[in-house]
């Protein structure tokens, strides 16, 4: 399985003011720090990472939620440039509306047969503002589009605002109250049996909190390729 | 100064077709690509091409006074529903009796996927999808102007018109990059398939055959009654002709990894039977099983390789009015033809390809009615995005036992080769 470590960091914020946590408005801002890295130990980017508050501290999460999506009805977009969908891995709260543009000049028809999410859609040519639709099961919702086989994304529909996606170092940091989380991360460069446990996370006093996952399986070659010398047929 | 003349009407004919087509206003529920197609070529051969009805190998003519050529391709994908799909691809050709035509043409049922498998339905006129080099435009090879020996044959005479069925799916969970897809067609049509594989055998070209084309093949040189002058027998093919009314069958798979590599298995079988004639065309019952891969090796360089076995059933000789002579025989032809392409991207522009094809026809026991091998280098350079110079040299070296005897050619062994500069432009491409 793979392996997570946790380590506590050198708190920066003093005791007294860890106290005051409990209030929501005025939560410590603490930090989790989470670095995923391959079996190689190289960091591997475009990762979903997420928090979930766990039991009580849940109502402590709720004010950085509001602060962070800011509208009551939050709102994500799902691009279509260039017979790809951009991004190629949306992380999105529960209840989130997504947008689907399509900047190409052909139609393209979105679908998803995910129980989390089924639908299709068919977005003409040059929409800015396609529907929006709503995504309101936590789970995977894996993208296709039905006149081009090679388009592929998937929206991971967490419930939690905590979330974020690795940079090119494959870290990222999420800021957070105290409370306890439960930390995920999530590729779809790996089965879901080779995704790491989750880590339970207990933060106090406004600390910032390094994580550590590593993948021991080796990762699906990434969806968008590099190489140009061969084309595929398209039968 | 003719190529040239020739090359900039065809321009300005293709200039004006894509202003209009521009004009039209296209809906997005249409796609439309227009290429303009225009060589200048210097073939070796001492035989004449086999598209003027010449035995040799070679598409355009060495005695040509005029060592040009210019075609016009035409590729149309439209949606009907949101799932039904229509798809016609279509070229005309300078200077050629039958100078336009369909070479493809069908209706593509796409259902919405309930799960992690997706089917397809062709219905109509297509290729089979057998080949990894014609990944391009209007079954184009993005690698070479020619297509390998097994691929030209394809090309010109293998076009089932029927249905199509393919099914593909991951294999080891959702998202794994290992997909499998299966495949099977039903149809009617090629019933003369391999004919012209044994009367002017394996070739090296790009010349794709139309629906309902004739082609030319060398006339049939026989010894004439007691010593006189031989009877030379006109002959014209019609490849994708129905002769029997049964219908034929291909099935296979396909195994994938991501982009980088491909395997495919495939078995045909026109399932024609030689003794029916019709339209003055005899059936050729022919099979073949065929293997392709295609690799990503390291250093970004592309590796496809194709093998092709059979063997077709005819009746010796054939007669024009479809009569059984006492004399006629039902032989069993074999074949083989197998290529490597090596290709490499160099920068955004820059493409070399390099490609040996082997291949074979025989009667077992009897004689080699076609062995050779052919070389292909080729350089692309993309000029403009959408303009792109091609440059190509090919080498076929074949030997031929049943010339002398059917041909009247003096030799058994030729070299034919040809050197071609070519320039395509995209002139019209909805996609942008």
């Amino acid at each position: 399985m793979a392996a997570a470590e946790s380590r506590r960091r050198a708190p920066w914020a003093c005791a007294c003011l860890g106290a005051l946590c409990a209030v929501p408005a005025v939560a410590a801002a603490g930090r989790l720090e989470v670095q995923v890295l391959d079996r190689d130990g190289t960091g591997v980017p475009e990762v979903a990472v997420y928090a979930v508050p766990v039991g009580a501290s849940a109502d402590v999460a709720e004010p950085t939620a509001r602060a962070d999506a800011g509208p009551a009805v939050r709102k994500a977009t799902m691009n279509q440039i260039g017979l790809a969908f951009d991004p190629h891995l949306l992380v999105v709260e529960t209840g989130t509306e997504i947008e689907f543009p399509n900047g190409d000049d052909v139609r393209h028809h979105v679908y998803s047969f995910s129980r989390a999410r089924r639908f299709d859609l068919t977005i003409d040519s040059g929409s800015i503002h396609s529907e929006l639709l709503s995504f309101d099961v936590p789970g995977l919702v894996t993208l296709g589009c039905n006149i081009h086989d090679n388009m592929l994304a998937y929206v991971l529909v967490v419930d939690t605002p905590l979330f974020a996606k690795t940079g090119g170092d494959g870290s990222v940091a999420l800021p957070v109250s105290d409370g306890h989380y439960e930390v995920h991360v999530w590729t779809p460069r790996l089965p879901d049996k080779a995704l790491p446990e989750p880590v339970t996370v207990e933060l106090e006093h406004g600390d910032a909190r390094e994580l550590a996952f590593r993948f021991d399986q080796k990762l699906y070659p990434p969806h968008e390729h590099s190489e140009t010398s061969l084309h595929w047929p398209h039968y | 100064m003719a190529a040239l003349l020739t090359g900039s009407a065809w321009l300005g004919a293709l200039a004006l077709l894509s202003a209009q087509a521009g004009a039209a206003d296209l809906s997005d529920r249409h796609e439309l690509a227009i290429e303009l197609d225009w060589n200048l070529f210097d073939a070796r051969s001492s035989l004449s091409a086999w598209t003027e009805g010449g035995a040799g190998k070679l598409r355009f003519d060495a005695g040509s006074s005029d060592n040009t050529f210019a075609r016009v391709a035409i590729e149309y994908r439209g949606q009907i529903t949101p799932t039904l799909f229509g798809r016609v691809v279509a070229d005309a050709i300078e200077n050629a009796p039958s100078s336009a035509g369909l070479t493809e043409a069908y209706l593509e049922w796409r259902p919405l996927p309930s799960g992690v498998a997706r089917n397809r339905l062709r219905f109509g006129a297509f290729y089979p999808p057998f080949s990894l080099e014609n990944t391009g435009f209007a079954w184009e090879s993005p690698y070479s102007r020619s297509f390998s020996a097994i691929n030209a044959w394809l090309g010109e005479e293998i076009r089932p018109i029927g249905l199509d069925w393919r099914l593909s799916r991951p294999v080891g969970g959702e998202r794994s990059p290992r997909q499998i897809d299966v495949f099977a067609g039903v149809f009617y049509g090629n019933d003369p398939a391999g004919t012209l594989l044994f009367w002017r055998g394996w070739s090296v070209h790009d010349r794709q055959t139309r629906l309902n084309e004739r082609l030319p093949l060398a006339p049939l040189v026989l010894p004439g009654p007691s010593g006189g002058s031989p009877i030379v027998i006109e002959r014209r093919l019609d490849p994708i002709a129905e002769i029997d009314d049964r219908p034929g069958i291909y099935l296979g798979g396909d195994l994938s990894f991501a982009r980088r590599a491909r395997v495919s298995l495939a078995f045909y079988d026109n399932r024609a039977d030689p003794y029916s004639f019709r339209d003055g065309q005899w059936s050729w019952g022919t099979r073949m099983k065929h293997f392709a891969a295609q690799v990503a090796l390291p250093g970004d360089i592309g590796l496809i390789v194709q093998h092709m076995r059979g063997d077709t059933e005819w009746l010796v000789p054939p007669t024009r009015d479809g009569s059984i002579l006492p004399t006629t025989e039902h032989v069993t032809d074999e074949f083989d033809a197998s290529f490597m392409l090596l290709s490499k991207s160099v920068g955004e522009r820059h493409r070399v390809s390099l490609r040996f094809d082997v291949f074979d026809f025989r009667r077992p026991g009897e004689f080699e009615i076609d062995r050779g091998d052919a070389a292909t280098l080729a350089y692309s350079y993309s000029l403009k995005p959408r303009l792109t110079m091609q440059l190509e040299w090919m080498q076929i070296e074949s030997s031929r036992d049943v010339w002398p005897m059917l041909l009247g050619h003096a030799s058994t062994r030729e070299t034919e080769s040809m050197l071609q500069l070519g320039f395509r432009l995209s002139v019209f491409d909805s996609k942008g």
